[in-house]
């Protein structure tokens, strides 16, 4: 089987393989010491994944979710087996500061290094785990979020295992190979003890340069289904917002809990627009600039430092510049200073602007 | 004091008038690149651009370009939308324009 690029399978999505994902997912359920599922079934996005799963239910009695177990397992296994076989001398020659970390955790720290990722990922199975272990009963509904495994950590555990398996060519590290095969067709996978949903990867996803959900002019990612997200650097805005602008007024933005989706907006917006229209803005001057800053909320504040270029125009105008600051900062000069990562103080003994 | 001067997301901050010993130099050196625009920040004169990230410490992640050691004569910064800047020879340390983002904070790079 040709190599995955497991980064740009993440990225881009849409260059899946294309084959019967039903075995693949017996023998990762096989592989992670479980009873493979009766019924897999494929859906067209997470979004129909986690409608099919409330709505069928009761009739499918899926049993609990096996997320934790699935990915759990077939590391823990792997880890204890690399321990048992290689020794701490191995992870030594991995590398020396790892080594005096306890074992288990040193070889979890060469997974983190190698699949940059995966630390939030074990620290996840660890949750998952408890959770697990502290359920009862036979089959809970529980949030999709908690019982997901999503096409990113489905990526960094099949790159953590490929890496082990094939790049230091620890045998154990073959029990993933299910699981490896199965991330090169599926995107996410929703699996419980008795039934097991996945869909594909996303037709298309457009990133930034920072690798986050971007598109300024259309969806940032589209599933097999028609399901379309929009986001603005990373963060999920409405459809509107993209496609109409023009509709983002400052009132729904200072109504919005969310400071995060509020920021996004005002960027799309153009923090000199927000200013020009929001209500009830601070304003500070001095010398090096104008410090605007709006109170949302009594947790949510915004601000940004207005600043003269140095330079002219062709026609002889100084262009101005909004940039957005941390809310807590107090001056024009604070403000400014902070964008270059400075004090007030060190910024004073700026010479020359252009 | 330290003598600070900007040209537009980039900033300058002379550590010290005495270049450093190095013997390779360049007479043109580029040292940031817009993303959106093209447009870039070169220094021409004689010049020794270096990194060395223990001598960023004190300077927040993402921010710090590179140390520029300028020879003997002084050094001028070119960019396509801004006045032209005069380096006086010595070590300068680089760093870029940051601002907030959605999510967190993030380096500009027009």
């Amino acid at each position: 089987m040709p190599k995955v690029n497991w980064a740009s399978l993440r990225q881009s999505g849409g260059s899946y393989a294309k084959g019967d994902v039903t075995p693949l997912v017996r023998e990762v359920y096989r592989a992670a010491g479980l009873s493979p599922p009766a019924i897999v079934l494929e859906t067209g996005s997470p979004l129909a994944m986690e409608r099919h799963r409330k709505s069928q239910w009761f009739t499918l009695t899926p049993g609990r979710p096996v997320r934790s177990p699935i990915l759990r397992n077939l590391f823990k296994g792997i880890v204890q087996k690399l321990i048992a076989e290689q020794g701490p001398t191995t992870v030594m020659a991995l590398d020396p500061p790892v080594a005096l970390m306890p074992s288990e955790v040193a070889v979890e720290t060469v997974l983190v290094q190698r699949a940059s990722n995966i630390l939030w990922t074990i620290g996840d199975y660890a949750r998952g785990v408890r959770s697990w272990a502290s359920g009862r009963g036979p089959s809970v509904y529980l949030p999709y979020e908690t019982c997901c495994i999503p096409q990113g950590e489905l990526c960094h555990a099949a790159e953590a295992l490929e890496y082990l398996r094939d790049d230091l060519e620890f045998r154990p590290a073959r029990e993933g190979t299910p699981l490896v095969n199965l991330a090169s067709q599926v995107g996410w996978l929703l699996p419980h003890e008795t039934a097991c949903w996945f869909c594909r990867g996303p037709s298309s996803r457009v990133l930034d340069e920072r690798g986050r959900l971007h598109n300024p002019s259309g969806p940032a990612i589209t599933f097999e289904d028609g399901l379309s997200i929009y986001a603005w650097k990373g963060v999920i805005v409405p459809e509107w917002a993209i496609r109409d602008p023009e509709m983002i007024t400052a009132r729904f933005i200072e109504r919005q809990p969310n400071p995060q989706l509020a920021r996004a907006l005002i960027d799309i917006m153009t923090p000199e627009v927000f200013i020009r229209k929001a209500d009830g803005l601070e304003r500070t001057q001095d010398e090096w600039g104008v410090l605007w800053r709006k109170r949302m909320s009594e947790t949510m504040s915004w601000s940004a430092v207005e600043v003269v270029n140095g330079s002219p125009e062709a026609d002889g105008r100084h262009k101005l510049y909004f940039l957005q600051v941390p809310p807590e900062l107090e001056s024009p000069l604070e403000a400014v200073a902070w964008t270059y990562g400075m004090t007030g103080e060190q910024y004073k003994s700026l010479g020359a602007r252009t | 004091m330290i003598t600070i001067l900007a040209q537009g997301d980039i900033l300058f901050e002379c550590l010290s008038p005495f270049p450093s010993a190095s013997r390779h130099s360049r007479t043109e050196q580029l040292v940031a690149e817009g993303e959106l625009t093209g447009h870039s920040h070169r220094v021409r004169g004689l010049v020794n651009f270096f990194r060395d990230d223990g001598l960023a410490r004190d300077i927040p992640n993402d921010l710090y370009v590179g140390h520029l050691s300028v020879k003997r004569t002084k050094a001028e910064v070119l960019h396509e939308e801004h006045l032209p800047l005069t380096l006086q020879p010595g070590v300068w340390r680089i760093r870029r324009q940051r601002q907030m983002d959605p999510q967190d904070v993030a380096a500009i790079a027009d």
